[in-house]
């Protein structure tokens, strides 16, 4: 049998909460739930690790927080991408393009051989 | 960089409002997935036990978030400190003897490193203390005994091998006609003293060759300490007269308040003479003993022996020349450290080496007291590993615990050494027997807290040293044999979901 849910290889995480974010501030529960559906409910975030790694986004100043009210009314924290937040999902998703390519071509080239 | 610095003191300092916040972000998180699981049909009991499963142990995932704000470290050794503290309170006979002994082992280290650093390592506090000397007559029945006016003079013409050679005798001088009559502090000295040792007045000048001669023209340096106290500190000191010995005298200069020589023949003063000034029917004779002695500054690169060879070349001379006086008169030349420190060095080294053992065995006491009690204590550790506590974490609790008795037996044995170093001072002048006079200048540098405070660092690195190697043996010990336990405990924990003992706070 397969599953359809990937698990997220290390640090891969950061990643999409910062593409999440891109779109818009956001709670750490969309964030997941975002997450979730974009991927056609094949990335499942650990939620244990959602947490953690936002506060360490937010440690090194990629993001911020801030406390609002929430859509079903209540104060939620929302977090939102700084400047070099942004800078950061770029060179992040630079990098992750340049790995993926180059660890097709090394398969695609396996099979060839 | 600065946003994380920021963002870590905000952690540590306001420690409350950010773990509200972090409650308030979870409780806000588990509220919105079981109204989503509700929504999708969830029975709320059934909603509630899900979500909570998804978001794994909650307290793990605290402590995951503590340690990506980056205090993590910080936060979990303020608390072992507390507990630490706790546990030393709980059993104050362990901890009493524990930290007895280490002070005493740190105490009698940092006491006697104290003086050897100030005698053995210390060097002399002047420029190139090296090619300083200590110079006597040998004569028969003194080894060191005093030079005669002549003989300096002879020693100081004829020798190849000193840049400079000077004498001094300490002695006592009247000053009248400034306040009342006093008695001063005096030494008499050959011009070059100054310039030998390298010390510049700081103010005025210093004494110039030929000033010293018998019969020039009475002039005086002053110390700065008689000059604040007697001449108001007033610039214009110099060039004043004082009255010495009833004779007016001619002030040149001010000699700064740290000039402090320490050899025979020389002490720190009120006032500094030309050493011709001494009014002795004596001193034009060349046997007369007059209890002056002198100190010398070799040339660059030569040897103490070249200069004993040279120096007995001269008195050779000498003798062929005035055989009636100068028949079996030597020159004894010394360095002038040795001279100070004397015969003390073996012991003071055999006696460092005694008091190191004494730390040593000190160490082997708390760890043994600290394995002993670690027996005692196989039930809390149990139990904090079965909620979690990792071994590493479990280690650092112990290690913490450890710390806390070193820096308190540290603290102690500096007092200790504090103490000690002054016992250790006052038994010392007997063996030292030229620089007697000298040793409370010697112990006031000597003094944990002034002498650069290096022994005071090594005694921090001693106590730093001392426990690091023992600790981890108990640690170890308890960390291994609960660890396994811990982790098959932990993954049977219900709700956790993250098997490996990740909960931590036991």
């Amino acid at each position: 049998m397969s599953d359809p849910r990937i698990d997220l290889p290390q640090g891969t995480l950061d990643l999409l909460i910062l593409r999440t974010l891109a779109l818009g501030p956001q709670h750490g529960w969309a964030i997941s739930e975002r997450i979730a559906e974009i991927s056609e409910h094949r990335l499942q975030v650990q939620q244990g690790s959602l947490y953690p790694s936002l506060h360490r986004l937010e440690r090194r100043g990629w993001i911020k927080a801030r406390w609002k009210i929430s859509e079903n009314n209540r104060r939620a924290k929302y977090y939102d991408l700084t400047a070099a937040g942004r800078r950061q999902l770029e060179a992040q998703e630079d990098e992750w393009k340049r790995l993926t390519a180059a660890v097709a071509l090394v398969l695609r080239g396996l099979r060839k051989a | 960089m600065w946003t994380d610095l920021r963002h870590r003191l905000r952690a540590l300092f306001r420690r409350r409002t950010v773990e509200g916040e972090l409650d308030d972000e979870l409780a806000f998180h588990l509220e919105r997935h079981i109204e989503k699981l509700v929504a999708a049909g969830e029975s709320r009991a059934e909603a509630e036990r899900r979500a909570r499963t998804e978001l794994g142990g909650i307290e793990p995932l605290k402590e995951d978030c503590r340690d990506a704000r980056g205090v993590g470290l910080i936060e979990s050794l303020v608390q072992d400190a507390r507990y630490g503290l706790r546990v030393l309170r709980r059993s104050p006979g362990f901890t009493a003897v524990a930290i007895a002994t280490l002070a005493l082992g740190i105490g009698a280290n940092t006491a006697l490193f104290s003086v050897v650093n100030g005698v053995l390592l210390h060097s002399l506090p002047y420029p190139a203390p090296d090619e300083l000397v200590a110079l006597h007559e040998s004569k028969p029945f003194f080894e060191r005994g005093s030079i005669s006016y002549p003989h300096f003079r002879d020693w100081q013409r004829l020798n190849q091998t000193f840049a400079a050679i000077a004498v001094g005798r300490r002695n006592g001088v009247s000053l009248t006609g400034l306040g009342s009559a006093e008695q001063l502090r005096a030494d008499y000295v050959s011009s070059d003293t100054f310039a030998l040792l390298r010390v510049a007045p700081i103010l005025g000048r210093g004494f110039v060759p030929g000033e010293d001669e018998v019969g020039a023209a009475p002039v005086a340096l002053v110390g700065e300490g008689f000059w604040q106290r007697k001449l108001g500190g007033a610039p214009d000191a110099v060039g004043k007269t004082l009255l010495l010995e009833g004779r007016s005298t001619l002030v040149i200069g001010v000699v700064p308040a740290s000039f402090d020589v320490q050899a025979p023949g020389f002490r720190a003063s009120d006032v500094y003479l030309p050493i011709g000034q001494w009014r002795n029917d004596l001193l034009l004779a060349r046997s007369a003993g007059l209890g002056i002695h002198g100190i010398g500054r070799l040339k660059p690169g030569v040897t103490v022996e070249q200069a004993r060879a040279d120096l007995a070349r001269v008195t050779r001379a000498l003798a062929a020349t005035y055989p009636d006086t100068d028949k079996d008169i030597g020159a004894s030349v010394t360095p002038l450290r040795e001279q100070l420190v004397g015969d003390v060095r073996p012991l003071l080294l055999v006696l460092s080496g005694a008091v190191g053992l004494v730390l040593l065995i000190a160490c082997v006491n708390v760890a043994n007291l600290l394995l002993a009690r670690a027996t005692g204590r196989t039930r809390e550790l149990a139990i904090r590993g079965a909620l979690g506590a990792s071994r590493g974490r479990l280690a650092r609790q112990l290690l913490t615990e450890s710390v806390l008795l070193a820096i308190a037996g540290g603290g102690l044995g500096v007092l200790l050494a504090v103490w000690g170093t002054s016992s250790v001072l006052a038994a010392l002048p007997m063996t030292l027997p030229h620089a007697a006079p000298s040793a409370s200048t010697v112990a006031s540098s000597f003094t944990p807290w002034r002498s650069r405070s290096s022994p005071v660092c090594s005694s921090a690195w001693r106590c730093a040293a001392s426990r690091r190697p023992w600790p981890p043996c108990p640690a170890s010990r308890r960390s291994r044999c609960h660890g396994v336990r811990s982790r098959s405990s932990a993954t049977t924990r219900p709700g956790s979901g993250r098997p490996g003992g990740r909960g931590r706070r036991a």
